[in-house]
């Protein structure tokens, strides 16, 4: 499994895409990822997820590292989620705190 | 209570290498083409992977680094199919030597209500377990933990 990882920074977003798998063993880069920004600054982070087959508990810890670090107010998006892993987020109850987009269009 | 006779059972295919993250991609091969084999039901069968990965991580992040480890944990996965007069089954099994744990399967809960701010992340992974697949079990036998993840097909 590997994971391939874009970072780039809007005036006021974050944008992370990944494109492969999201375990135990690629999540840590995804972590390093999300903490070379300045998460508390920013009033949303979109995390574009088109390219993701799987993701373990190891990448929803991310998605709930992000969120506790960020402003009450700052939103995180999860673009592009497959069924699957869309399902995930839902019984896990995350999706109360992330909003779930199918493209970027939508936000 | 009800008690299923196995009629038939076939153990498909076995792996064992040490419990270390060297070997991760070797374990999380082996489980994949052995769900994509064997459950035609993609749901289900990521659902096992899911399931699987998590234990698996366990059981490495259990035995590496831990001072209370004097010896290499072994890590065995096992897939067999199963007919009992309710159906067919995948059963994926894990066995290690590693220190015992058991998760307490039967009486995990996880608020999934409870703010974000307030959660225990810890309890995440074995709720995506439990919740991932239609049984799973625990077991200790011969200093072995052993657990079974279960999906009908």
């Amino acid at each position: 499994m590997t994971l391939s990882i874009t970072s780039a920074a809007g005036e006021d977003y974050i944008l992370i895409s990944l494109e492969g798998d999201v375990d135990t063993k690629t999540a840590p880069e995804l972590l390093a990822a999300l903490t070379a920004h300045d998460l508390a600054s920013a009033k949303q982070l979109r995390l574009d997820i088109k390219g993701v087959n799987f993701m373990s508990s190891a990448g929803l810890r991310a998605l709930v590292f992000s969120k506790q670090k960020m402003s009450h107010d700052a939103t995180v998006y999860v673009i592009g989620a497959n069924q699957e892993i869309a399902d995930v987020i839902t019984k896990t109850g995350l999706s109360m705190a992330v909003t779930m987009v199918a493209s970027a269009d939508a936000i | 209570m009800e008690i299923n006779e196995i009629n038939s059972s076939k153990s498909l295919s076995r792996i064992e290498a040490i419990a270390s993250m060297e070997n991760w991609d070797s374990f999380m091969d082996f489980i994949q083409d052995q769900c994509s084999t064997y459950i035609k039901d993609s749901s289900k069968s990521y659902g096992v992977v899911l399931a699987a990965e998590e234990l698996i991580s366990n059981i490495i992040r259990a035995s590496e680094n831990n001072p209370a480890v004097s010896k290499s944990v072994i890590l065995s996965l096992y897939s067999e199919l199963r007919t009992t007069e309710s159906g067919t089954f995948f059963d994926l099994i894990t066995h290690d030597t590693g220190i015992q744990f058991d998760p307490n399967f039967e009486n995990l809960t996880v608020n999934v209500d409870s703010p974000i701010e307030h959660r225990e992340i810890g309890g995440l992974g074995l709720f995506l377990v439990k919740s991932s697949v239609d049984t799973v079990s625990y077991e200790w036998k011969d200093e072995h933990n052993i657990y079974t993840l279960t999906t009908t097909l």
